[in-house]
């Protein structure tokens, strides 16, 4: 069986910009992979690389088996949750339309949708519980039914690997920790590979088997407990940021003196 | 009313316009839904180098307005992705400087003008048996594709950076859809004018979108809003003594905003 992905010292460059610097990276079958790190550390940019849209400048890239030059041959065995913001809203679609799209890389010439794709849109919609909406026009539903709907999209294709990309934003607490929910129970059930791009290191802690720190290089990777520690939260997010612990999560918090009182991550 | 049926001028005036206002109102709801107006205007005023091209070298106007439209559609398509210019930008590139080829162009025809209102304004009076096999050609061909290509162009249009991802071949099908809209720009010039062939891609699927709850429904009303703008554009031409394309591009919009004005009240 071919590894999901395995990236050998990947260097990619805008300008003069080092965007990723020397990753090497292996992502092993059934593996759940959170990718975090600051504002610009290049975590899309990683995931442009894995999804073929982006020609790394040196180092080599393997994704289920295929070097780069070929990722659009099994680009049909790819889920891809892209960030909220990048949909056309205006498009009068129903919930049932877009999960099947996840379907048309795997449909023939002439695209007739057999009986394995209509049960494979049934299916995704079922798992992340939108088929009471799949009539609703997509444009109408709040922040976390869609994102539920884009993740039924990229199931329906039924992916070897899954990738995601800051699914949660713009989610609250509760819709985000529903999602991340559906996906654990996702990757138990079915031993789907999964990589996620987030923001929200600490939620995501007990959930994950195992975590890259990316801050255009590779920081530090490992299971959660080895990973998230004082030591290497501020090698990734400076000085300023103080890991402690409650119960059994991880909680990281900015301190007093961070310049400008600044709350975000960058 | 039942005299004027009978006249074959304007029983031709009447099927190549239904033909045209469908054909065009179909490629608009696209072109509507991906923001892509100001290239449908681009093309439809880059014909006009065409035009000017045709006249001056003595061939069918038409013909090097539509081998001209379709090089700058593709042009316009190759600058967004090649050399990251907005589709505003590319427009306002190739917008003057082929209405600017035009002009030079027809300049060096001593004593030349007598036709080119009907070119820039349209004259569906004028219409002949090969236009509107031209145009019912143009309609199936439409039709086929959309067939053949609907759901490639739908996913990419509710998110194309997801398309691409999953594997639909988002360069090819720009490409393709930025030459059909070239073919629908310069079969409508007959009908309505270079400078109001815009008018006649979104004004009905800009009316289509206030009554559609799904995708094929917008598809459906835009085909319809298409067919009576341009009926009962020819009638008003034909009663009140106006110009054709100006009576179809009055009546769209009047539709649209009578069309509006109903939807607030519901």
């Amino acid at each position: 069986m071919n590894m999901p992905l395995r990236l050998d010292g990947v260097c990619v460059q805008y300008g003069p910009e080092t965007v990723l610097d020397r990753v090497t990276l292996e992502v092993k079958r059934g593996e759940f992979l959170a990718v975090v790190g600051p504002n610009g550390a290049g975590k899309t940019t990683l995931l442009r690389v894995i999804l073929g849209l982006k020609r790394p400048d040196r180092g080599e890239v393997e994704v289920l088996g295929q070097p780069f030059h070929r990722i659009s041959k099994i680009r049909p065995l790819l889920g891809y949750v892209p960030q909220v913001i990048q949909e056309n809203l205006q498009i009068p679609l129903q919930v049932e339309d877009i999960v099947r799209m996840g379907r048309y890389p795997r449909l023939g010439f002439l695209r007739y949708e057999k009986e394995p794709d209509r049960k494979a849109v049934e299916t995704a919609m079922e798992r992340l519980q939108i088929l009471p909406l799949r009539r609703n026009l997509y444009r109408t539903l709040s922040g976390g039914q869609k994102q539920r709907v884009l993740v039924a999209r990229a199931l329906a294709v039924e992916p070897e690997l899954l990738i995601l990309d800051e699914p949660t934003t713009g989610l609250d607490p509760a819709v985000s920790e529903g999602l991340y929910s559906i996906l654990t129970h996702l990757h138990k059930e079915t031993g789907i590979t999964i990589i996620m791009v987030s923001h929200d290191v600490m939620a995501l802690s007990e959930r994950v088997t195992t975590v890259a720190c990316l801050n255009r290089s590779l920081v530090v990777h490992g299971r959660p407990a080895e990973v998230l520690s004082n030591e290497n939260m501020t090698k990734l997010y400076g000085p300023h940021y103080i890991l402690f612990g409650h119960g059994n999560v991880p909680h990281m918090v900015v301190s007093r003196d961070y310049p400008n009182h600044r709350c975000d991550h960058g | 009313m039942v005299e004027l049926l009978r006249m074959a001028f304007f029983q031709k005036a009447l099927v190549a316009g239904l033909l045209i206002g469908i054909a065009a109102s179909l490629v608009g709801a696209f072109v509507v839904l991906r923001r892509l107006s100001s290239i449908g205007s681009g093309i439809s005023h880059s014909a006009f180098g065409g035009v000017a091209i045709g006249l001056v070298l003595g061939i069918n106007p038409y013909g090097s307005a539509l081998i001209f439209a379709i090089t700058v559609g593709l042009m316009i398509g190759l600058s967004v992705r090649r050399l990251s210019l907005s589709e505003d930008s590319a427009v306002g590139l190739f917008f003057p400087a082929t209405m600017a080829l035009g002009i030079a162009v027809l300049s060096k025809i001593e004593g030349y003008t007598p036709n080119l209102l009907s070119y820039l304004f349209g004259n569906i009076l004028l219409v002949e048996s090969r236009d509107i096999l031209f145009a019912g050609g143009t309609l199936l061909l439409i039709l086929l594709l959309l067939g053949l290509f609907y759901r490639e162009w739908t996913a990419l249009t509710f998110d194309a950076e997801t398309a691409e991802a999953t594997g639909i071949p988002v360069a090819r099908m720009d490409a393709l859809f930025l030459s059909l809209l070239a073919f629908v720009v310069v079969v409508s010039i007959k009908v309505v004018g270079i400078v109001l062939v815009s008018a006649l891609l979104v004004t009905p699927p800009l009316t289509a979108l206030k009554l559609s709850k799904s995708f094929s429904s917008l598809l459906l009303f835009s085909a319809l809003a298409g067919a009576l703008s341009t009926l009962a554009g020819i009638f008003l031409s034909y009663y009140i003594n106006i110009p054709s394309g100006a009576a179809i591009v009055l009546f769209s919009t009047l539709l649209f905003f009578a069309v509006s004005l109903i939807k607030r009240r519901e």
